[in-house]
């Protein structure tokens, strides 16, 4: 499938006029030139019907990825079209908005369908990458620049920030991990397939506060984004507060730190509790407050051994800087992973 | 030699606790499945990120 660079252009451009602030004197006014805006880039853009066919498959597909039935979007056949939301149910406002600027009738009820193309279409939408000069070519061929000479500014004096070449960085937080799964995170010599597209946020924050929602071992992972790959979900999403952008490749995590705790087996008076932390460098161990033990410059192999011995929940032993040996075991589910890795 | 009954409960008692810190060992260890670890892995990205 070849992606439509045009229409990915567009849907870049109305994530950032639905951030943009107009500088109106109500919040209605506001949104009415927004709405202008949009009307206006997709009168200039898209006269022909294919490339505005792939715009709202695009939001359609983005949509059922950030707020529709999470197992139908991986496996289409088990969607049940009895349950079948309307896709006003699921739409932002501002999708909703845009598509009806692009004449779709959001009324009718999601399919089984919808999620096959949805799920056809993650994946290249997550891995799409486009200069900011691209970009830009579409928006100065539209009458915008002259008619809204504050959505230029806009887009000038932040354009890191509205994404319309991309992202650099991105993140993600996953709460209530197992600890195998702590431990595969930790395994640098396997690369991760998310082709399938994952939801991710430019805002570190929000991925932060979203690894800590519930359970224990949080992990966060910070993508390096070379090719500045992704599709910006942002107020088009039902969720935009989470700033959200879908992002599809191969992950290959290069660097963590991993936290958990531990204890001593044999039970007595004087036992304490141990904090363990883990880089693909180092181990380091501390007693109660005390340094205990501590090795450098080890392989990123030989770390990952220690943390599949160390999360199994077996007995370990470790002898420390005093010479003292203790067996100890770690406390179930207690980790604390952030994560470093890039985009492929 | 005979035991007091309260000796006899002390002992009970420590055998009793010896037991379940063996039981506990032993439900708390798991082998790492990596299968199982992917699995999950891949189902948690799947989800959306909002609270």
């Amino acid at each position: 499938m070849e992606l439509d660079k045009k229409a990915l252009a567009v849907t870049r451009l109305v994530a950032a006029i639905y951030e943009w602030d107009p500088r109106g004197s109500t919040v209605s006014q506001d949104k009415g030139r927004r709405k202008v805006a949009v009307d206006r880039l997709v009168k200039d853009t898209l006269s022909d019907e294919s490339t505005k066919q792939n715009v709202i498959n695009m939001v359609l597909a983005m949509t059922l990825l950030t707020s529709g039935h999470v197992a139908s979007v991986r496996n289409p056949e088990v969607f049940s079209e009895r349950r079948a939301p309307r896709w006003v149910n699921i739409l932002s406002p501002q999708s909703e908005q845009f598509l009806d600027i692009l004449r779709f009738p959001s009324y009718v009820l999601v399919t089984k369908q919808d999620y096959a193309n949805a799920k056809q279409l993650l994946p290249f939408i997550g891995a799409s990458s486009m200069l900011e000069s691209e970009v830009r070519a579409v928006f100065s061929k539209t009458g915008l620049p002259e008619k809204f000479p504050g959505l230029s500014q806009s887009l000038d004096k932040y354009s890191e920030k509205r994404g319309i070449g991309g992202y650099g960085h991105l993140y993600r937080g996953l709460s209530a991990m197992s600890d195998g799964a702590i431990i595969r995170v930790t395994d640098l010599s396997k690369p991760w397939d998310v082709t399938r597209g994952v939801s991710t946020s430019r805002n570190y924050a929000s991925a932060e506060g979203f690894s800590q929602k519930d359970g224990p071992n949080h992990v966060l992972i910070s993508f390096d984004n070379p090719h500045k790959r992704g599709f910006n979900a942002l107020k088009l999403s039902k969720f935009g507060s989470e700033e959200e952008v879908i992002l599809s490749g191969v992950t290959k995590i290069q660097n963590y730190q991993l936290t958990f705790y531990a204890e001593e087996v044999e039970e007595d008076e004087n036992a304490k509790d141990y904090t363990i932390q883990v880089t693909p460098y180092s181990i380091f161990v501390r007693r109660g407050l005390r340094a205990f033990y501590g090795e450098d410059n080890i392989s990123s192999t030989s770390a990952h051994e220690f943390i599949k011995i160390a999360l199994s929940g077996k007995p370990f032993q470790l002898t420390g800087q005093n010479g003292a040996t203790v067996t100890i075991r770690s406390k179930p589910e207690t980790s604390t992973l952030k994560a470093q890795g890039v985009i492929q | 030699m005979k035991l007091t009954k309260i000796q006899l409960k002390r002992i009970i008692k420590e055998e009793m606790e010896q037991v379940m810190r063996e039981i506990e060992q032993e439900t708390v260890a798991t082998e790492y499945d990596e299968e199982a670890a992917e699995a999950e892995l891949q189902a948690k990205l799947a989800e959306p990120m909002h609270k």
